[in-house]
Order: structure tokens, then sequence, then C-alpha cells
């Protein structure tokens, strides 16, 4: 299949700059530095930032995308179905109950293997209505197949988005991405991010040329037509494969960028005050984990063996890195945003069960904070953590 | 006007072994389309029979490149095809959104409407066998009155959408009517529309003998009793203006029209239904009449 060589035009990125910049918009430069070809976007309050920049972009001929303005989420993923099918590069960026209203379609695009990134601003979801930080809209679809990554800054969601193209255009991968940021503390919190310059970004990141299949009336084929049991099943077994692939090719992806661009926030996990004998392991995600470093170097203050494990990547799930990490654990303290009801949080059931495959079985502790955006600081961070050992000497 | 000749020898479409039921006329309906528009076409095609019947994996039956998608989604994948197609140059493709009667006028409605209302290039067609058929014959929004579905074991009581009038309401360039029966208007509706730009929009009557209960071999008769009967009006309106087809003209009149009755003592879901609910069609059908030759008379 051919591609076309006139790229859609992504002005003003000259040279590398640094702008003081939203988590929305910050999501919406990179797109347009990724020269994506189709954006198909619903407004939603707290992402709607993003699309009104990438609107903006558009309309100034900054950005040589097509937008299509839909009717709703869910064909806002029909459209980005459709598009990455003839072979686009495609983007769009949604919210909470918009994430959950085209849902039937993420799944879709995850199976029908087409790399799509999505800008996901985490909100709680209704009812009673709240617009605030909760990360149970994506995480719900933890089992789609959809790489799902966690950003605990603006700059790692400029960076993020960049990164979640090549690894869902890896042949080896084929798979849509979430780029999960959370609603207002990041998506609409200004913060400097430091942007490559365009022609850094083309070397990085090449035109999309699919090899698994296009619509093309050259080479009619026909995409997802009812499947028996014997070849259905080896396709959801190339899904299972590609995304345990995945775990190397972001690896690779995120050294890559570090060596270009100077910058890493990890990659499938990350880590801070950690090594192979930390006894205290809290492990988070998000823009909360970035305030849970803060609680680490309290805690060492006052004497603490304790460090974070922040969960970059929910999925693929990065099973082995967090049984290295905790392999000298005694404890391990879980605060999370997402409770899966009826049990207990989203990434304390993956996690202890990736520890159950282990040697090591520290002892979890479980903490449901920040629902609804809720401020969660280092102090009380740092005040559960010590009630939660305080409890093992009684 | 096309002729029956060059429909005959143009290239088959739609390869053999399919697995549509005997007698299927959206089978029918998409061998014209794409004779009607060529092989540099790209469809999409949502939950509907056309899903099941172009045949498991790794076949297929169907000779252009088909994305499948899901129930409400063929309007919204096709704006994301179209839209690719125009990023990358490939402006000579046409886009085919290719749904059924559920897809298009229930599930799918909020979708159509909103590519309609954008105007994205791509011809849509709603192939209408007036019930969920896929799924065993329930009704849907497209099911006529008295008709009896699994969900309407006594028949439908109320009226159908009229979903080409909904689609004309949004101002398109081109919005009509066909049938199974009469593949030369059709095709020849498909290729004035494939000439325009934006979203052109075909509501096909397609008879099905299994939800409609009639013998395989009479789908082509059923059809053109719908049409003979008024039961089903052929129409076009390029770019708003509504024109009735030159098959459906001379139905104006009532008195030309064969009485319902001869439409529908072939279908047995319509066998046993009271006389109240047969009266109800025809009442429908008469307004439905009242309202397209009052929209003819309006002119841009």
């Amino acid at each position: 299949m051919t591609v076309s060589n006139n790229r859609p035009v992504s002005l003003g990125h000259e040279k590398p700059m640094t702008l003081i910049i939203s988590g929305n918009h910050a999501a919406a430069y990179a797109a347009k530095m990724a020269r994506v070809e189709v954006v198909a976007a619903y407004p939603i309050t707290p992402s709607t930032g993003c699309i009104e920049k990438v609107s903006e972009f558009v309309d100034s001929g900054k950005m040589g995308a097509k937008y299509i303005k839909v009717e709703s989420e869910h064909s806002a993923a029909g459209a980005l179905i459709g598009a990455s099918a003839t072979g686009a590069r495609t983007f769009s960026s949604t919210s909470s109950h918009g994430l959950l209203y085209m849902a039937e379609l993420v799944w879709w695009a995850a199976l029908a293997r087409l790399p799509t990134v999505m800008s996901i601003v985490n909100r709680e979801l209704a009812p009673a209505w709240s617009i605030w930080a909760q990360t149970q809209d994506s995480m719900g679809l933890r089992d789609s197949g959809c790489i799902q990554y966690y950003c605990k800054n603006v700059q790692e969601v400029f960076d993020t988005v960049l990164m979640a193209y090549k690894v869902g255009e890896n042949e080896q991968v084929y798979m849509p991405s979430l780029v999960c940021q959370d609603a207002f503390i990041l998506s609409h919190t200004s913060a400097p991010v430091d942007m490559p310059s365009q022609a850094e970004v083309d070397d990085f990141l090449p035109p999309y040329t699919p090899k698994h299949f296009i619509l093309d009336p050259k080479h009619p084929v026909t995409h997802s037509n009812l499947s028996y049991p014997s070849h259905f099943r080896e396709k959801r077994q190339n899904i299972m494969e590609s995304t345990h692939r995945a775990k190397q090719i972001i690896k690779d992806v995120c050294a890559d960028y570090k060596k270009r661009f100077g910058r890493f926030h990890g990659d499938l996990i990350e880590t801070y005050g950690i090594d192979k004998k930390t006894k205290h392991i809290i492990v988070s995600h998000s823009s909360i984990a970035e305030e849970i470093e803060v609680t680490v170097d309290i805690l060492k203050e006052k004497g603490y063996d304790v460090g974070l494990l922040r969960l970059r990547v929910l999925r693929p799930f990065p099973d082995e890195e967090i049984r290295e990490a905790c392999k000298g654990a005694e404890t391990i303290h879980f605060i999370e945003r997402a409770p899966s009801y009826g049990y207990k949080g989203v990434i304390a059931i993956d996690t202890m069960a990736a520890l159950y495959e282990g040697d090591n079985h520290p002892k979890p502790f479980h903490h449901i904070e920040g629902l609804s955006g809720m401020d969660v600081t280092a102090e009380y961070v740092a005040d559960l953590i010590e009630k939660d050992l305080a409890s093992l000497k009684r | 006007m096309v002729t029956t000749k060059e429909i005959l020898s143009s290239p088959e479409p739609i390869l053999p072994g399919h697995a549509a039921c005997a007698g299927c006329s959206s089978s029918l309906g998409l061998r014209y389309a794409l004779k009607a528009l060529g092989e540099n076409v790209i469809m999409t095609i949502p939950a509907c029979c056309t899903s099941v019947w172009q045949g498991p994996y790794p076949k297929s039956a169907i000779t252009v490149p088909v994305l499948n998608i899901a129930f409400a989604a063929a309007a919204s994948s096709a704006s994301g095809v179209s839209a690719a197609l125009e990023a990358k140059g490939k402006t000579d493709t046409t886009v085919l959104a290719w749904a059924g009667d559920g897809g298009s006028v229930d599930i799918g409605l909020a979708t159509i409407s909103g590519a309609a209302e954008r105007n994205d290039n791509m011809i849509y067609v709603t192939y209408s066998n007036e019930s969920y058929s896929n799924t065993g014959v329930q009704k849907s929004g497209a099911t006529p009155p008295g008709a009896r579905t699994t969900t309407t074991p006594f028949g439908r009581i109320g009226s159908p959408k009229n979903i080409a009038l909904i689609m004309w309401t949004h101002h398109l360039p081109y919005v009509a009517t066909a049938c199974t029966s009469y593949p030369r208007d059709f095709i020849g509706k498909l290729r004035k529309a494939q000439q325009m730009k934006g979203f052109k929009f075909i509501y096909l009557l397609a008879p099905c003998a299994v939800g409609w209960r009639f013998p395989a071999e009479k789908t082509i008769e059923v059809g053109k009793l719908a049409v003979e009967t008024g039961a089903h009006i052929l129409w076009e309106a390029v770019d708003g203006d509504i024109e009735l087809s030159p098959l459906s003209k001379k139905y104006r009149d009532p008195a030309k029209r064969k009485p319902l009755e001869e439409y529908l003592k072939y279908q047995g879901r319509y066998k046993g239904i009271s006389k109240e609910l047969v009266e109800a069609y025809q009442k429908y059908i008469d307004y439905q009449w009242s309202i397209i030759t009052s929209l003819a008379d309006i002119k841009k």
C-alpha cells in the first residue's frame, strides 16, 4: 500500500521550545506534532480544552488534520476506526461518561488492531454529578486490549502521546492507546512543557504505514466478518501475544525517547527511593504518585525504609517489574483512586496477583483516596503509612 | 438510464456461495449497488443481514473492501474512511455505508443524522426489510402498521418513521427511495448520487421472504406490488427538490393503485391481522402520499 508523502502540516515548531500549558493543551500540541491525519471528537468537561486547542490549530491552518466534529463520543470512536482502517494516524480526546459512551467502539478499535491514540482526562462517573478526578472511567476498560498510560504531570502527557503512537504503530503491537491524566489537577493546570523541534519529532515518529491491513479498493479485504471459534481463538491469541510484546516495545521506545530528548518518566513503572531491599513500598498512580514522592522524602527523613512504585502502564501489566521492585518488601501500601466495588482497588487487585506469582508476599494495606479529585497531600499519605506500620506493632 | 443488458453483462461484485437466505433481496440490492458504483468503493457494514450473508472468515462474498462495524456505527465509521481518503488525496474512491433498517432508523439514527448534518462524503443506503430480520424478525422503527413480527405477534400498532423524509430535512445534496424490484431505477439513483459530493441517502425497500413470510420466488413480485399499491413511494430529491420517480408518478392518483390487499395477500405477516390494523396501514399510506406530493410542490 502507498502512503502519501504529503504529510499534514504542523507549523510553529521549527525549534525546540518551552511553553507553559495545561495537560489538555499538552496532548493537543503532541497530536499536532505527531502529524495526526484525522481527528474526531466531542466535547465533555474536562477534556474539552484539548479538542478546542486542536480546533484552533486546524482552523488556523497550523495543523493539517481533517477534524470531524462528531455528534457523540460513540461516533468519535467510530470515525477513528474508519480512518485508522483506511491508514490514517488518528486522535481524539474524551473523559468519563464520554469514554463510557464510546466504550463499545474502544473495544472494537482494540480488537480490530487499530493504533489510534486518545487523550483521556480521568473524571468521576455519575451519579452524583462530579467533574473531578478519578480513574474508574479508563480503568473500567482495562481488559479491552488498549494500552493504558497514567501520567503524573503535564510534561509526561506531552511526551507520552508521542511515545504512544510509536508503540501502538509498531507492527509487533498494533493496538490503540489511552494516555490518561487526572481531571483539573493536570488537565487544567499549566506547567512548563519542553518540546522538541518538529524535525526531531518527525525523525522519532515516521508516518503510519500499516502492514496488517488497510481498506484499499486495489487490494480488497473484508475486515471482521463472522469468524468461527478456531479462527477467532487465533485472533485473540495474537492480541494476547502482541499486548505482552508491547511491554518490551514500551521499554525500548521510552529508552529511545530518553536518548533523543533527555526525558524519562519511567517505562512500565517508575520507582522513587526504592532499592531491592526497601521494606515498605507505596504503590500509586497518576498525579497522586508525584505528590507521594514528597511523602517518601518525609518518611525517609523520619527513618522509615520506604519507597514509591508508580504504575505508569496498567495494560500491559508490569508484573515482573513489580515483583523485582518488591523483592525485599515487607509491606505494600496501595494509594489509589479507583475502587472495584465489591472488592478492592483496581491496582491492588492486579498488583497482588502479580506478587502471588513471586516468592515474596508483602503484607498489603489498602487505601482508596482522592475520590472526586479530593486533595491527597504528601503529609496525609505519610500519616496513613505511619498508621499502617504502627498497626503491625500492636 | 442503465440498460438491463448492461446490468447483466457487468462484472459480478457478489461472489457465489454467499450465505443469504433463498429469495433474499438485500443481496440482490448490494449486487446492483456495486454494479452501479464500480470497483473503487470502500464499504462499511454494521450489524445487519449483510454482516452474516457476506460469509464467514477467511472468505468473503463481497469483492470491494469492507469494514464490518458495530450496530450504530455505519455512518460514523464511513465518515472516518471518507476523512482519511481526503487526508490522503484519494478522492476518487466512493464510500458506501450499507445498513439495515434497524441500524438506520433506530440504533444508528443519531449517527446518520450527525454524518448528514456534517455533509460527510458518502452514499448511505438503508436496505429495509422493515424489521430486525437478522435476529429473527422483531419489530423495528420501520415496521409498517399491522405487520406481525416476533415482538408484535398480533400486528404492529402505530406508524413507522419515514427515514427518507427525516434525512431530507437535513438539507442533503441527494435523497431517494428505491426498491430492489426495480434495479434500473436504483442503479440510476446510485450513479446520480455518486457524481455528487457530500452525504447522499437512499432508502431501499428490500422485501424479506423469511420475515414477511412469502415464498422465496415471489421476492420481485412482492417488491413490485409494494410500489403498484402505493405502499412504497419512489421519489428523489436533488438538492432538496422532491420529485416522484417515473415508476411511482401514476400512482399519485389513488384510483390507479392496485388494492393494498394485492400486496398483503402474499405476506404471512399480515395473515389474520385485524381489519382495523390493515385500515390503519391504508390510512398511513394515503397520508404518506399527501406529504410527499405536497412537499413535491415546494421548490427551492
